[in-house]
């Protein structure tokens, strides 16, 4: 008796259970049985803290920004404002008309014309070539191919491998670098951040596996998250760049933005150089660490390209 | 053929399974009870064959061919012998028609969720999957994938817990290995997994009762964590992501392998020990060395239900020796092979084998603050939004283990069916069930108590990545087990 009961008091767990089933398989078949960024929801705009970093990417005599969203940004528009910044505000429709001679777009709402839209004619109007993205939503392809550098400033609650530019880098290594093949990941400045999300080489491993990907001490650096933390102070401490010639190329492969300070492409050490030899790296992968993922920050070049420039 | 692969991975393994299974006559059971049990056993048949054949140097291109030629042929003479030589017949299963029904709702959901979505979590991903087509692309792990993350000038290989088991990544190979890797379709051996540990659990209450082995199966079925963890703690939310995010439990995960087979294990080892089958020993001793074959918690599991059985074996009436030492020989021979692979492979992290000395868990008994979340100020990614300075870690590893046990969300009434199966096996010691299931099931919570009072992880970001039920889960079978044959209504003298 006293085992039906327990039964079935188990038993209205079930109810739930099936429903939470019915609910993933049905929003599985309407994602096409791929995960999907949206459904992982979004955290609250940070409007206060978005303030210093848009500040610091306008000119010191203020600037104007557009803003693109509704809803609760008050700290961000009045922050803005108290230091003399010109604020436009668009809650709705296509935001080129308004961004006419604007320093910095920021996309503060996840509305689909906002974080889709025609980046190319907003490259066309805007005056500087920045666009804060507080929703963590935007497509940060589409504004680097129309030549405008998106900063992400948020927690994204997706997975870091579902992010469309790291998609997109992975598939364009694929098809360049061959399966037996060896590569030398080097990053070309310093980690600012200890954040678990820079740690971009434990997914392109996965994703460019069976190609070899190699990485100084990675003993550290595919540890836990305090041997990763004893890792970034590691590398920054042995800063392999120092001393390294930065060149800006012309023809890099996936991002538009040519001239941004974001450019990986440097010579490496002679001991970088020596251990893509030893190890058999045809490739060199260069990366300025950031917790996002963005073209722009990372390069693939054959080894024999970036030796000539330590040469 | 990719999908045509990957699903061969299941009449394989029933095929293997069954052979190892003993006769119905000596082992009664149902069908569903014996297809359950069998495709399990296949599995941990292939997971152990598997890692014997990285050890041996073997291509793992052999061991699937081998495992495929051994498994259809099984089913193939089983088929034949069906006609010639028919064993004794099955069981009825004897569930009404809606509990049926809702068994194969929870079995298919299951299935359909596991196969929904290609991998799509970290573990899954860089723990086991980046291994799993290591073993695809190079038929070892053995190689400098693995072993050559001390490369010349500090340049070495990348991995995660480079010294995980191959259980996972071996199951997903052989998945794999007919049409290429697909993110998605490793993932087929998993599939059935949550529909299997009901069939299990009941398998190892049947000598109890029919009605033991329906509730026992029952508890363990609409128990959210076989699935999904915390539940509706934000309906809204919860539904919204249903099939993503890490409270999932589904998919190519260890922690379910290592429950269903780890339950797989005490239910034969249960049986053995009533019917005298040292086959059914024999064959509890691989559902166990299956079950380390899937995660490293799975060996220490192992130990515990073989101290267990030292400790029942201490009082009256004593199990048969035989049958106990046919399952951990069988066990042990079975385990070998995977530790002379760990032995070759780098520990970079987690080495709790070392951590967990008398000294360190005084230490941190004795009042050890907890760890410091992220050096200076890195931020906030994975802060729990709760201040851990002055914290002790007794505290908050009692408090989590606290609260786990009466989360009716996560766990509904198992874990406190459990607990109160411990209280009545107390009171019935003499019964040689009861007491071993809780001994497993106390020495199991005892052992992960101790596992994370000593880790090097900052406890409060593990209890946010779902620690300790991640680990509790492993003990949800012996906790079906124990439960229902506790409350089961006892036959009359």
């Amino acid at each position: 008796m006293a085992l039906a009961w327990l039964v079935r008091a188990q038993m209205v767990c079930a109810a739930g259970i099936l429903i939470w089933m019915a609910a993933g398989l049905g929003a599985a078949a309407r994602d096409g049985f791929e995960p999907g960024r949206e459904r992982y929801g979004q955290l609250p705009v940070d409007a206060a803290g978005a303030v210093a970093p848009i500040l610091s990417r306008l000119p010191p005599s203020g600037g104007r920004v557009l803003i693109l969203g509704a809803g609760e940004l008050a700290p961000l528009i009045e922050g803005l404002e108290a230091t003399g910044v010109e604020v436009r505000r668009l809650t709705t429709g296509d935001p080129a008309p308004a961004a006419s001679g604007v320093d910095v777009l920021v996309v503060a709402e996840a509305r689909p014309e906002f974080l889709r839209p025609d980046f190319a004619r907003l490259a066309g109007v805007l005056r500087g070539k920045i666009v804060f993205d507080l929703t963590t939503f935007a497509d940060e392809g589409a504004a680097d191919a129309a030549g405008l550098e998106m900063v992400v400033y948020g927690r994204p609650q997706w997975p870091a491998w579902l992010d469309p530019e790291y998609r997109a880098f992975v598939e364009h290594v694929r098809a360049r670098v061959p399966e037996d093949a060896a590569i030398l990941l080097v990053p070309s400045t310093a980690y600012l951040s200890v954040l678990p999300r820079s740690r971009w080489f434990l997914h392109l491993n996965y994703a460019l596996s069976p190609r070899r990907l190699h990485l100084w001490r990675p003993e550290l650096a595919s540890g836990y998250v305090m041997q990763y933390f004893s890792w970034v102070e590691a590398v920054n401490a042995a800063a392999p760049w120092t001393g390294a010639k930065y060149v800006r190329i012309k023809d890099r492969a996936l991002t538009r933005l040519l001239e941004s300070e974001s450019a990986p492409t440097r010579s490496l050490s002679a001991v970088e150089i020596e251990a893509a030899r030893r190890i058999g790296a045809e490739w060199v992968l260069l990366f300025n660490p950031n917790t996002g993922f963005r073209l722009v920050d990372w390069e693939l070049l054959p080894l024999d390209r970036v030796r000539r420039w330590s040469e | 053929m990719t999908v045509f692969g990957a699903l061969l991975f299941w009449p394989v393994a029933w095929g293997l399974g069954r052979m190892l299974l003993p006769a119905r006559a000596l082992l009664p059971r149902s069908l569903w009870e014996e297809a359950c049990a069998a495709s399990l056993l296949g599995a941990a048949l292939i997971a152990v064959i598997g890692t014997a054949g990285v050890a041996a140097r073997v291509p793992f291109a052999a061991i699937h061919g081998l495992t495929s030629f051994a498994g259809l042929a099984a089913c193939g003479w089983l088929a034949w012998r069906r006609r010639r030589a028919p064993d004794a017949p099955w069981l009825p299963l004897g569930w009404p028609l809606p509990l049926a029904l809702l068994l194969g709702a929870l079995a298919l959901g299951a299935a359909g969720l596991t196969l929904a979505m290609p991998l799509n979590e970290t573990d899954p991903l860089l723990h086991f999957g980046y291994r799993g087509k290591i073993i695809h692309y190079h038929s070892t792990v053995l190689n400098d994938a693995l072993l050559g993350m001390h490369g010349p000038l500090d340049y070495g290989r990348i991995a995660t817990h480079p010294n995980y088991p191959l259980g996972v990544p071996l199951l997903e190979a052989w998945a794999a290995q007919l049409g290429g890797w697909s993110d998605r379709w490793v993932q087929a051996p998993f599939a059935w997994l949550a529909a299997c540990l009901p069939g299990a659990v009941a398998l190892g209450l049947r000598g109890v009762s029919p009605a033991a082995a329906r509730g026992g199966a029952l508890l363990a079925a609409c128990t959210p964590m076989i699935y999904v963890a915390n539940l509706y703690a934000d309906p809204a939310q919860d539904l919204a992501r249903a099939g993503m995010g890490g409270a999932m439990n589904l998919g190519g995960g260890g922690d379910l392998p290592l429950a269903v087979l780890f339950a797989l294990g005490c239910a034969l080892l249960l049986r053995a020990h009533a019917s005298g089958s040292l086959r059914a020993a024999a064959a509890a001793g691989l559902a166990f060395a299956g079950g380390a074959m899937m995660k490293n918690e799975g060996l220490a599991l192992a130990g515990v239900a073989f101290l267990a059985t030292l400790l029942a074996a201490a009082l009256p009436p004593r199990p048969r020796l035989r049958v106990a030492a046919a399952c951990w020989l069988t066990a042990a021979l079975c385990i070998a092979p995977w530790l002379l692979v760990r032995a070759q492979l780098p520990a970079i992290d987690e080495n709790y084998g070392a951590q967990l000395s008398a000294a360190r868990v005084l230490e941190v008994l004795g009042g050890m603050e907890e760890l410091p979340h992220m050096p200076g100020d890195a931020g906030d990614e994975g802060a729990t939004g709760v201040s851990t300075a002055g914290l002790l870690r007794r505290d908050l590893v009692a408090r989590a283990f606290g609260e786990e046990l009466v989360d009716l969300r996560t766990w509904g009434l198992l874990w406190l069916a459990a607990l109160a199966g411990m209280i009545l096996a107390l009171r019935r010691w003499r019964d040689p069930q009861l007491r071993w299931l809780a001994l497993v099931v106390g020495g199991g919570l005892l052992l992960y108590a101790l596992i994370l009072l000593v880790t090097p992880w900052h406890f409060p970001s593990l209890r946010e990545k779902g620690i300790p039920e991640r680990l509790m889960i492993h003990l949800a079978g012996p906790c079906a087990l124990l439960a229902a044959a506790a409350f089961a209504p006892r036959p009359k003298p």
